[in-house]
């Protein structure tokens, strides 16, 4: 908020002239017409050219009075009032000697209360604001005048009553207190081997049930002498019970694996009082402990135990004083150790350049770039060596293309090739590689809207104005092209292309309901040969149904041997398109009949257990806060469709096990693959050559100071 | 805590909650959609990676294998970068290292790499299903050229073969309908498979192949 300039200040202003000499008596009330403002700023009567005294009335131009103005001595003094045509007050202030004092009020032109505010000596110092219909309130605050704060205080549209949002409020807040006050000090204990200060968290009749590190359902990749990683799961059969020495004993003995260069890290997974109405009686949850650090040879290695956990209420008096926590039993331990790490990270010693590359870490927050460019790969000269595009802001050309040398090295090759920005590639963040010419050279398109053609693995030749792809695919005004996916979805032998599209619209619509209200659809464009493609969308039924979708894959889901298509949603599940042969329209088809995915950005596919069945991983948003939040809510406190669609939305990634007859298994919770976190992009890679795809996924949104909490 | 219905509402703290505490982790921001103007969100996130456990589970590898970055990732995919064998990893982040590229140093196996020229199909081989048979395992494998989260992997298909020195058989269920089968086929090699064609040519990495 800033003090706002009245109406007529604005038009005094305009008509200022130079100061007049001789003081003398002024009239009690005038119209606008009758004075003007010096270059002092004090008002003067035109008439007599003394300073002002008295009230200013200004008319609308229909007429009825719009404002009234007090002033002393040619400085605003006293009542400033303002009304709407209809006579229906818009604005009321004081003014003391030239300087705005007191309470401010505006309101809307149907009557409400709209914004309120003190001032002292010219100054705002703080203020509230309503919505207009009056139901939210805003708090506002000021520094010298400057709006440093506002934030909401009042909300009565709000659904969750005031008692269950303190309820989940104060869950939270005794999460935090355990965890700084009770599992801080005992993880610091446990990396330092000091039983004693762990025995100190313990109850007198602590009980807990432990198990062998293998006792369980065990998981394990073996690599011999050079890796093991295995996880698990423990059932009540597995366990054995004892005291607190014997607990110390076997998670010590667990500490023990590492040498003294030893990390630990604590988590909880769920948190809440065992009974809802007895928030001072027990509580339980699980609490994940993850120690990292070095192996005996040097090598990583982690180990990751979770506990169920059952404790006294966690006020921070009774976590000080010790004794406070009852049960634990052991749910999973995973744990792995190598020799070496498995992967080296090498990309500058490869001859790329990270270094050139905007790096949101290393700037101010009003620098940040939410998505800074991508990675994208071909064989651009047939030489059987992968190269390299990076689309990256900080890039010259805001992308670099590079070659692939012997042992893994690349050359920067981007003039070399002859790949000049188009006229709107200054910073394209999306490119594909296909042969869109089918002379088995791969070309390249830009979501800056220009087609390269792959002159024999020589150069690229810009060929956009032979190309409709940027008119059909409205390329570059419509900048949120987040993908192409490369596909020859008619098996006409000429590569196609689907372009993804979002709209995140970020303040409309609803979050749980899978759409944002998105005005874009996605994109097949069918080629049809010299460099010209048809808009197939709405024939084949692919448009995604106006989601938001960052990304789409392209598998044999049915085994049919037609390209079928999946798509995902960032507000919600995304949807299979069965490709049912050339000239069918696509058949949709959802992978599972719940409310499933949420935040998904990215996804990949594959046959994950070798089944001859395509699997698909979707990577969505998971939160260990969300989740306690979500799994605390009252079981009845929205319908159970939006309760289902709320416990979604900080659930994670899934992998859809393809069963076969259209059947997908969602597989992420058994099979460990969920908790990834804000999860982007995923990979099927078999990293070790088994012959079984491995996965891979980023994770992350925006990090700004690790001593900060996490939004 | 945010307003299910309203992606714009803003939702106060509750009333008697008091200022939030940042050591006990603790922040109010009326509208999720504000947090990450000024605050973390989702921060400091590693990026994982999951071994399969013969298509029956998977465990968590991220650790040892070094791919854990705590940076804000996005884009990944796998791709054998220095030709021996073994898929790298690319990976683009905006925070904590723009660009990150492994070096897989996983202990040797076994592997075949296949690459595809379409004479009726498409010139990539793009969309076709190939199948080997390696000992008494059966592996099933689509080539594309997966498009993903502002990445595009390479458009060829990796078998790892474990302790296998062949593949015994490669069905190739090529986009234009034609079967065709080959094979044995040794590991450790890099094939190019000419839709239609008997044979195989292999493929030496620095020595351009006609398209």
């Amino acid at each position: 908020m800033r003090p706002a300039l009245s109406i007529l200040a604005m038009v005094l202003w305009a008509v200022a002239c130079s100061r007049p000499a001789q003081p003398a008596a002024a009239p009690t009330a005038v119209g606008i017409e009758a004075v003007q403002i010096g270059n002092d700023g004090l008002a003067y009567l035109r008439e007599t050219g003394n300073p002002f005294t008295g009230v200013v009335r200004v008319n609308h131009t229909e007429g009825p009075q719009q404002a009234e103005l007090a002033f002393k001595a040619g400085r605003q003094h006293g009542r400033h009032r303002e009304w709407f045509p209809d006579g229906k007050p818009s604005l009321e202030k004081e003014w003391v000697d030239g300087q705005e004092e007191g309470t401010q009020r505006t309101w809307t032109a149907e009557g409400r209360l709209h914004r309120e505010s003190r001032w002292v000596a010219g100054k705002p110092v703080s203020g509230r604001e309503w919505s207009p219909d009056g139901k939210k309130e805003w708090a506002i605050s000021f520094t010298n005048g400057v709006m440093v704060d506002r934030k909401i205080a009042r909300n009565e549209s709000l659904t969750l009553p005031e008692e269950d949002r303190k309820y989940l409020w104060s869950i939270e807040h005794h999460g935090g207190l355990l965890m700084k006050l009770g599992f801080g000090p005992w993880k610091a204990a446990l990396k330092k081997r000091e039983r004693t200060a762990m025995n100190r968290a313990l109850a007198v009749d602590f009980q807990a049930a432990i198990a062998p590190v293998d006792g369980g359902q065990n998981w394990v990749r073996d690599y011999g002498d050079a890796a093991r990683a295995a996880r698990t799961d423990f059932a009540a059969q597995d366990r054995r019970d004892t005291d607190a020495s014997g607990f110390l004993e076997w998670l010590l003995g667990l500490r023990g694996n590492f040498g003294d260069t030893l990390d630990v890290g604590n988590s909880l997974a769920s948190f809440a009082p065992v009974k809802r109405d007895q928030e001072v009686g027990r509580w339980g949850g699980l609490l994940h402990i993850r120690m990292w650090g070095k192996n005996t040879l040097g090598g990583p290695a982690e180990l990751v135990v979770s506990l169920n956990i059952e404790l006294d209420y966690p006020t921070e008096a009774a976590l000080e004083k010790g004794g406070w926590l009852r049960r634990c039993s052991v749910a999973s331990i995973k744990r792995s150790t190598s020799k070496a790490p498995l992967m080296a990270e090498l990309a500058q010693q490869m001859g790329l350049q990270p270094d050139r590359m905007h790096d949101n870490w290393k700037h101010p927050p009003a620098k940040t770039i939410s998505n800074t460019g991508g990675a994208f790969s071909c064989d651009f000269n047939l030489d059987g060596r992968i190269d390299l595009l990076i689309t990256d802001p900080g890039l010259p050309r805001g992308f670099e293309f590079y070659l692939g040398e012997p042992g893994g090295k690349f050359k920067v090759a981007t003039t070399e090739v002859g790949l000049q920005p188009g006229p709107n590639d200054h910073f394209f963040s999306q490119v594909a590689f296909a042969d869109l010419d089918g002379d088995g050279w791969v070309d390249l398109v830009t979501n800056g809207g220009s087609v390269y053609r792959n002159v024999e693995g020589r150069r690229f030749e810009n060929v956009t104005r032979q190309s409709n792809l940027p008119q059909l695919a409205n390329l570059p005004k419509q900048w949120d092209a987040t993908n192409f996916s490369v596909t020859d979805y008619d098996r006409d032998g000429q590569v196609d292309l689907y372009i993804n599209h979002t709209d995140s619209s970020p303040m409309e619509g609803s979050w749980i309901d899978g759409k944002i209200g998105s005005k874009v659809a996605n994109q097949l464009l069918r080629n049809v040969g010299g460099w010209h493609f048809d808009d197939v969308t709405a024939a084949t039924g692919t448009d995604g149904g106006h989601r938001s979708t960052f990304a789409a894959v392209w598998l044999d889901a049915d085994n049919n041997r037609w390209p079928d298509l999946y798509v995902i949603n960032e507000y919600g599940n995304g949807v299979l398109l069965l490709n049912e042969g050339r000239g069918k329209p696509f058949r949709s088809v959802n992978l599972a009949d719940f409310a499933s995915d949420f935040g998904s950005m990215g996804l990949t596919a594959g046959d994950i257990d070798n089944d001859g069945h395509i699997d698909l991983y979707v990577a969505s948003m998971y939160s260990k806060a969300g989740t306690r939040v979500f799994g605390n809510l009252r079981a009845d406190a929205y319908p159970p469709d939006v309760m289902q669609k709320l416990r979604r939305m900080v659930a994670g990634s899934q992998l859809y096990r393809n069963a076969g007859g259209l059947k997908f298994e969602p597989m992420g919770a058994a099979w460990d693959l969920r908790s990834v976190g804000w999860a982007y992009a995923p990979a099927l890679v078999d990293l070790d050559n088994d012959g079984f795809l491995d996965v891979l996924a980023t994770a992350g949104f925006i990090s700004r100071d690790r001593s900060k909490p996490d939004g | 805590m945010s307003q299910p219905f309203d992606r714009g509402c803003e939702v106060p703290a509750p009333a008697g909650a008091g200022e939030p505490d940042p050591t006990l982790g603790e922040l109010w921001v009326g509208n999720p959609l504000m947090i990450s103007q000024l605050h973390n969100l989702s921060c400091y996130e590693r990026n994982r990676a999951y071994l399969n456990v013969g298509g029956k589970n998977f465990v968590d590898a991220s650790t040892i294998t070094g791919t854990d970055s705590d940076g804000d990732g996005r884009a990944i995919f796998g791709a054998d970068l220095n030709d021996d064998g073994r898929e790298d990893i690319v990976v683009r982040q905006v925070g904590g290292g723009p660009l990150l590229v492994f070096e897989n140093r996983f202990p040797q196996k076994s592997w075949l790499k296949v690459s595809l020229r379409g004479r009726e199909s498409n010139r990539q081989g793009i969309g076709a299903r190939l199948i080997a048979h390696v000992g008494t395992q059966r592996i099933v494998r689509e080539l594309w050229p997966i498009n993903t989260f502002h990445s595009q992997a390479p458009a060829y298909v990796q078998f790892g073969l474990g302790s296998q020195t062949q593949v015994d058989e490669l069905t190739i269920q090529w986009p234009s309908g034609k079967e065709q089968k080959l094979g044995p086929i040794p590991a450790n090699r890099h094939v190019r498979i000419l839709e239609s064609a008997a044979e195989f040519e292999t493929v030496t990495p620095g020595q351009p192949f006609k398209p």
